[in-house]
């Protein structure tokens, strides 16, 4: 269910983008998909492409091109400078749940396996993001 | 160009809003979030339909005061995460319930996500939502105003608590300062306090609302975690305080206080 809701919120940023320039054609979208935030890459992309045909149906609006971009989640820790990648094994479904949700929980559930400070920053691969390219 | 996509999630979950009530105070231990469930409660009691979210993101405390065990918590999703229904007029979303009631140490920009992540996926059925935020003026309040106020600065009245003492006093006006020009809050509150007079002289000065007083609880702990009993002492004293928001709700007189202004 989420999957829907965050495809929806992206096509209505790509509407918004094409009315903002007044086009009727995006030129290429480029999704990141960070792996902190464990999204349905099957569910998400039949959500999206199923609101992209409504969007060019209803609206108008076309995007010519998009890319799917997988990001590995990557942490740093602000006390020791330790980087590290996430574990997913290690963790309960449950609390990837909530990160799923909400990514910066985390800092919850996990330390720096160096020095085991909480105070560490998500530096790569957390979560959805979009880059629209209105040329065509 | 980057786009934040939870931006339009955020309109859309928040359309079905008529007021957004934001409880503020720059100064800690005034009782915000005391008076932010004594509120809701009161609201709710009253037939309508009320929202609470706690966004004391580092430290939530609004499920501590109101009873409620985060770990027997299911969140039901349904075209997003549907608030837990503490009765039946009032909704309720807390940080805790993703973090299993740990604390949740975060810097600016991660306490940025947490809020515009909360409000993106969490599927509101009321018409007003109470805010808890924590004491200062930093990126949980800053972020708050920004969002409301661009999706519809009509809906966004924040209620500012002080109690009697000069520093909570002298912290209020600072932030009257800083928001009066562009936000008009819903009115001024004196938790704590066994009358009004120290919010008087301010009520007339900023021209806010003077929405009354609460008097201190000498058995506070005793009615931590029993939400009945909180509205039970608490509803008398908000009368003035509830019936304003009956009165936007209804009336609409919203748009009139900000074009009179």
């Amino acid at each position: 269910m989420h999957e829907w809701a965050l495809a929806d919120a992206v096509i209505k940023a790509i509407e918004y983008r094409a009315l903002e320039m007044r086009r009727n054609t995006i030129g290429y979208v480029e999704i990141i998909m960070g792996e902190l935030q464990q999204i349905d890459e099957e569910i998400f992309l039949y959500a999206f492409n199923e609101l992209l045909n409504i969007l060019k149906n209803e609206k108008n609006i076309e995007v010519k091109e998009y890319k799917l971009v997988k990001e590995g989640v990557e942490f740093k820790c602000n006390r020791c400078n330790f980087t590290w990648s996430l574990k997913a094994d290690t963790i309960s479904s449950d609390t990837l749940e909530m990160i799923h949700f909400i990514p910066e929980v985390i800092h919850s559930f996990i330390s720096c396996p160096n020095c085991g400070s909480h105070d560490f920053e998500i530096t790569k691969g957390r979560g959805l993001q979009i880059k629209i390219y209105s040329s065509e | 160009m980057y786009q934040d996509y939870r931006m339009f999630a955020i309109s859309s979950r928040l359309s079905t809003l008529k007021l957004v009530i934001p409880v503020i105070s720059p100064k800690g231990g005034v009782g915000k979030s005391t008076i932010s469930s004594m509120l809701s409660l009161g609201l709710s009691d009253k037939g309508i339909a009320t929202g609470l979210l706690d966004l004391d993101i580092t430290n939530p405390a609004l499920h501590i005061i109101l009873g409620v065990d985060v770990k027997s918590i299911e969140l039901e999703e349904v075209n997003g995460i549907k608030p837990l229904k503490l009765t039946e007029n009032l909704e309720f979303i807390s940080p805790s319930f993703f973090t299993e009631d740990r604390a949740l140490p975060l810097r600016g920009k991660d306490i940025v996500n947490v809020i515009r992540e909360l409000l993106a996926i969490v599927n509101w059925n009321s018409i007003v939502l109470i805010i808890d935020t924590p004491p200062g003026f930093s990126d949980e309040v800053l972020e708050l105003l920004f969002l409301i106020y661009n999706i519809n600065p009509y809906i966004l009245r924040p209620l500012l608590v002080t109690n009697q003492s000069t520093l909570s006093l002298v912290s209020i006006k600072r932030i009257l300062h800083l928001i009066r020009k562009e936000i008009t809050p819903l009115g001024i509150i004196c938790n704590m306090c066994n009358n009004d007079d120290y919010i008087q002289d301010m009520s007339r000065i900023y021209n806010i609302d003077n929405l009354g007083y609460i008097p201190f609880i000498n058995d506070i702990e005793k009615i931590i975690g029993d939400f009945k009993a909180l509205l039970k002492y608490s509803i008398s004293y908000l009368n003035i305080l509830i019936n304003k928001i009956l009165n936007i709700i209804r009336f609409g007189d919203a748009y009139e206080d900000i074009y009179s202004k």
